[in-house]
């Protein structure tokens, strides 16, 4: 619905992605564990590749939790759909969006 | 510490706080409210009564030996559940259930 | 008040019965405008849809009077301030149970004193534009009420400021702080709605069917861990609190009883405002729990009491008379009672090195109080990680969150909940807005996101301000810097400047008496 206003009510998002340049916020939720009480946001460019975002934003987060194995594999998902890539794809061409959500679990 | 199960269904009750002028306030509650159940928690005092509960000025008046006014009730209530469906210069009523027309006349 | 001298000595004029005092220093000084219009008047009370057709309905049961109000309140404030004076004089606060238990009153300071001075400028606006001199004179005592609350708070933990950490910028804090956004985004959704919606968001869904489990529990608690004054203040503010549950019952019932239209928008505020109200007072349920060194009552007794009982049970079986139903969502905060406060403190203790207060794992003791009070939950789900927690602090490498959390769009809260029903699996829904996804903590905070998707899209969002560079600077330093804290504000309790000022103080009063034992 629309909010009762007695003027024109519309205003902007304050988290829009052109607010961040060329970047964009994504979050990671590890569902197989509760050690982190809450999921994280990091802000990345675009344009980093899946293999970055995974040994810069990913590891280093998932690392902070005492229960993680060293090597442990992981599966994926971006907005509760299924996530695979390559190393070399970036986060805009594997489709995710700005405020995007990527669940895990160990494989 | 564990507050008192309520044996009510729809109970109404107030929490006054427990100093030396509300002794006298409960004492007179008590007394004009049958099937009343009192119990504490820290610096508290619950009275829950089913569905009714009624304060009386001129018990409060006889426990306390002095006039009392139905507003100095605001001094000692410390929260409430149910509807004040009264509240005059002689008692106030605390119950649920639909609102009773009050008889005075509705000049104001 | 003194008696006034009868010069003419004619005889007394006959004592007005309570309910003619009231109608003639309210209603009677009300006036039909003749040189505007009412709508020109009041033009704020017919946007939002809400019919009133007989604004003489308002019934006030106080039938409180102007001189009535002053005399009480200042009864009140006379008592306030004489043990706020005892207390100091008599270093009270050497004699609390803990200096943790502060923490407590660090979170009810950044987080509840400023709703309480924006409840008293949004209720002075109401006491204007409200047609009926009923609900204007209610709205103005309540207004100054809220006034006094915010002083009086402030006023008393002053005091406590002199010797502890973590109170000396609440203000500033309010307006800044991550967890602190949590309670004033709720209230700022509340004071930018129309003002039948606000009566209803805080009027009705906060000051009665929430309220009492922020105050009652809390203050009682303040009691048994030997703070006189918070106990002090909290009761003389809960005695104007029976009066503005009041207000709010006879708001909906009026609004409910003028026009059937009415109905399906209040239900749908009811809806609305008991889920954000419930998600503010998660708060409260991780002080009752965790952050009380003696607890007097837990969450989920709080709630079954005074929420289960007596709004459910109590309540809302004469709100059905006008059609109004339970709220939406209710099933999924009576699931959570179980659960909800071992969330958020874990979540307060992770997030701690970013607060203005200090955590610490709770002693076996405490632990056992909460295995006692959660007999379906604790042991079973939460105990094990407190003590991982505990071991790990223990070697010397104390847990602290490493990064910044995911916030619900709408409540604010990191996204620390589960799905109904199920405490091993995350909530994480999503909504889209002209192109942009939001993300929800639960069905109930989606649901408000999707009813005002232009209102809860201009949230502002700690985490995405501190990542557009609006918080202080890019590093976590640079943020702390811009909240204002100081050393000693956060992060662990034990080895804190609060914990060694605890220690050494008590020492010296331990040494002065064996001194005096030993001559």
């Amino acid at each position: 619905m629309a909010t009762p206003a007695l003027y024109d009510y519309n205003f902007p998002s304050r988290s829009a992605q052109e607010l961040y340049g060329d970047d964009i916020l994504v979050n990671m939720v590890q569902t197989d564990d509760m050690w982190f009480r809450s999921g994280a946001t990091v802000r990345v460019p675009k344009a980093m590749t899946w293999g970055d975002f995974y040994q810069t934003q990913f590891l280093p987060y998932v690392s902070a939790n005492p229960h993680t194995k060293a090597g442990q594999a992981y599966s994926f998902q971006l907005q509760d759909v299924d996530f695979t890539a390559k190393d070399e794809q970036t986060l805009d061409e594997l489709g995710v969006g700005h405020k995007h959500t990527f669940t895990f679990a160990n494989a | 510490m564990t507050a008192q199960e309520t044996k009510f269904d729809r109970p109404v009750s107030i929490d006054l706080q427990e100093n030396d002028e509300n002794r006298s306030l409960v004492t007179a509650i008590q007394g004009d409210n049958a099937d009343l159940l009192t119990s504490y928690t820290p610096g508290l005092v619950r009275l829950q009564a089913p569905a009714r509960l009624e304060i009386k000025r001129e018990s409060v008046e006889a426990q306390l030996g002095r006039p009392w006014e139905t507003h100095e009730f605001q001094m000692a209530i410390v929260s409430l559940a149910g509807n004040i469906s009264e509240w005059d210069e002689d008692k106030i009523v605390i119950s649920w259930g639909p609102k009773v027309e009050d008889d005075e006349d509705e000049d104001y | 008040m003194t008696a006034t001298a009868n010069p003419t000595g004619t005889p007394k004029a006959k004592k007005l019965s309570m309910k003619a005092r009231y109608g003639a220093l309210t209603r009677d000084l009300d006036w039909a405008p003749g040189y505007v219009s009412e709508e020109e008047m009041y033009p704020h009370t017919s946007y939002e849809g809400i019919k009133i057709h007989d604004w003489s309905k308002w019934d006030d049961p106080f039938r409180l009077t102007v001189d009535a109000y002053y005399r009480y309140q200042a009864e009140k404030d006379k008592r306030l301030y004489s043990v706020l004076d005892g207390f100091a004089q008599s270093q009270g606060h050497l004699t609390l149970s803990e200096g943790k238990y502060l923490n407590a009153m660090k979170v009810f300071l950044g987080g509840v004193t400023p709703l309480e001075y924006a409840a008293h400028r949004h209720f002075a606006y109401l006491a204007r534009q409200f047609n009926g001199p009923g609900p204007r004179f209610a709205a103005l005592c309540q207004s100054i009420d809220e006034m006094r609350h915010a002083q009086t708070e402030i006023h008393t933990l002053s005091n406590y400021n002199k010797y502890y950490q973590g109170m000396h910028n609440f203000a500033q804090q309010h307006d800044r702080v991550w967890y602190l956004s949590v309670t004033k985004s709720y209230f700022d959704d509340a004071l930018s709605a129309g003002p039948f919606e606000f009566l209803i968001a805080i009027g009705f869904s906060f000051e009665y069917l929430l309220t009492n489990l922020l105050f009652v529990p809390f203050m009682s608690a303040a009691s048994f861990n030997g703070d006189l004054p918070t106990m002090t203040f909290g009761f003389s503010a809960q005695s104007d609190e029976s009066r503005h549950m009041t207000l709010g019952l006879e708001a909906i019932k009026f609004i409910l009883e003028q026009d059937e239209a009415n109905v399906p928008i209040v239900q749908e505020w009811v809806d609305k405002w008991f889920w954000r109200g419930y998600r503010v007072t998660g708060i409260v349920s991780q002080m009752l729990d965790y952050q009380l060194p003696r607890p007097v009552m837990s969450w989920k007794e709080a709630f079954e009491l005074y929420f289960e009982q007596q709004m459910l049970g109590g309540l809302f079986p004469d709100l059905a008379l006008y059609g109004i139903k339970p709220p939406k969502h209710v099933d999924q905060a009576i699931w959570e009672k179980d659960h909800l406060s071992h969330w958020l403190h874990d979540t307060f203790y992770q997030f701690s090195h970013a607060a203005n207060f200090t955590t610490t794992v709770p002693d076996t003791e405490h632990l056992d109080w909460l295995a006692q009070a959660y007999p379906d939950t604790f042991n079973q789900l939460y105990r094990g990680k407190w003590e991982e927690m505990g071991k790990l602090a223990e070697e010397g490498n104390r847990f602290f969150y490493p990064g910044l959390p995911q916030l619900c769009q709408v409540c604010q809260v990191p996204m620390v909940y589960c799905e109904n029903g199920n405490p091993h699996k995350r909530a994480v829904y999503h909504s889209e807005y002209e192109g942009e996804n939001y993300n929800l903590c639960s069905e109930g905070c989606k649901w408000i996101f999707d009813r005002e998707p232009a209102k809860f899209r201009q949230a502002w969002l700690p985490v995405h301000q501190i990542y557009q560079g609006n918080c202080g600077g890019p590093t976590i330093p640079d943020v702390l810097e811009w909240y204002g804290f100081q050393e000693g504000d956060s992060g662990e309790y034990i080895g804190s400047v609060d914990h060694k000022n605890w220690i050494a103080r008590h020492q010296m009063i331990e040494d002065k008496l064996g001194q005096g034992a030993g001559h």
